[in-house]
């Protein structure tokens, strides 16, 4: 799942503009991101790739790339 | 000797809480958004004097009413829930006198949530396989409202009341109805659905029911039913697939032998990803959460019941069932349906 795909995948979950979310904004200001947006982009991550995001890492992030980080081959 | 399920019934409180009702209190999650997340379009709430033991009553009464048996042939009651009448008496004790059981019967509740349904047919097996019990009552009934603090949508947009009432006889089938079964417990999970007080650790106090906002919005305090959504998802995730693998295995069976899946009703989200992380045919695949939503331990029999009624499910349907959740908790087994 490259970084577009995942921005795009997280706009619509989160209903934003296609192209509005470029991974620099923080979690505690994108509107729309609560625990079902983080289970639909578990889920969406999971179908889309072999990564898995955890809860408790995905707690850890700020910002939207915190997140994209997370699910890079190590 | 083995067991056999031999009819269903269901009853819901009469109030409806309805998807419009809901968007309209929580202005940030449209209709759509809730519909498409948990799949449901309404849910019943019980009465504030209205027990999970007058739910309970309410589906063994149908299922008497329906004439396929009657109270005095009854001789073990088997009641789940996680929200009884009291600490102490026994909620099945209550049921026995209020339903007109026998005083010869066995009873007893146990307290699991969505598994609930698993683990009470396993129970039931058990007792009517070694004679214990010859014509046996499982009554699930939740009324997990109660917990619920009006402004968390979190867990109101997906709980509902109700209660299932499924008698099982003793029988001496060539091929059992029920099994095997395959069990898991995880304990770690138990924070991530909980109600914290009420109980002995956390007795209730003024300060326990200080209300906070968590991040989404949600309005809680202790005495609230609290879920970490993703936590709970996550375990589903991992430890769900593995368990139906093992009874697939154990069974023999694979998808083309079997006539339908019916998980526990979590939400429509929860379902399809499982759905799809199992590679489980659509068409085999039941839904039916619309209606009433997450009713805990009554979402596989009140499925069940639904199915039979529709046809898809007929006599000698090979149908696996699934519940998972507050625990953590989960169980799996095969039911043939000879009703």
């Amino acid at each position: 799942m490259d970084h577009s795909e995942f921005l795009r995948a997280l706009e619509e979950i989160v209903e934003a503009p296609a192209g509005s979310i470029n991974g620099s904004e923080t979690l505690e200001n994108l509107g729309n991101w609560d625990s079902v947006a983080m289970m639909s982009l578990m889920g969406v991550v999971a179908e889309r790739s072999e990564a898995r995001l955890s809860p408790r890492r995905m707690a850890g992030c700020t910002t939207v790339d915190d997140i994209f980080h997370l699910i890079q081959p190590a | 000797m083995n067991a056999r399920i031999r009819a269903i019934r269901y009853a819901l409180p009469a109030k409806v809480l309805t998807t419009e009702e809901l968007a309209a209190e929580f202005p940030k999650w449209s209709v759509a958004k809730i519909d498409e997340k948990t799949g449901i379009r309404q849910r019943h709430v019980a009465a504030p004097d209205e027990c999970a033991s007058d739910l309970g009553v309410a589906a063994a009464s149908a299922l008497f009413e329906s004439g396929v048996c009657g109270p005095r042939s009854i001789d073990y009651l088997l009641f789940c829930t996680q929200s009884p009448d009291y600490f102490l008496p026994t909620t099945a004790c209550l049921l026995q006198d209020r339903l007109g059981l026998p005083t010869s019967a066995g009873a007893l509740d146990f307290n699991l949530g969505c598994s609930g349904y698993v683990y009470g047919l396993g129970l039931a097996e058990g007792l009517l396989a070694t004679g214990q019990a010859s014509s046996l009552l499982l009554i699930t009934a939740d009324t997990y409202s109660k917990f619920i603090h009006p402004r968390d949508r979190s867990v109101r947009t997906i709980f509902g009341d109700a209660a299932a009432a499924t008698w099982l006889t003793a029988a001496s089938d060539e091929e059992p109805s029920l099994g095997p079964f395959v069990y898991g417990t995880d304990g770690r999970g138990g924070p991530n659905l909980i109600v914290p007080t009420g109980g002995m650790r956390n007795p209730r106090t003024a300060e326990t029911s200080v209300e906070t906002t968590d991040q989404s919005g949600n309005v809680r305090s202790a005495d609230n039913i609290f879920m970490n959504g993703p936590e709970v998802f996550e375990f589903t995730m991992d430890a769900v697939p593995g368990m139906i693998r093992e009874l697939m295995k154990k069974a023999s069976l694979s998808w083309e032998d079997l006539d339908l899946v019916i998980f526990h009703q979590a939400n429509l989200y929860m379902l399809k990803s499982l759905r799809q992380s199992l590679r489980i045919p659509e068409e085999k695949f039941y839904i039916s959460l619309s209606r009433c939503g997450n009713t805990v331990s009554s979402t596989i029999p009140i499925a069940l019941y639904e199915a039979v009624c529709e046809g898809r499910v007929r006599e000698g349907s090979r149908i696996l069932i699934a519940g998972f959740g507050v625990g953590y908790s989960l169980g799996a087994t095969i039911v043939r349906w000879r009703a």
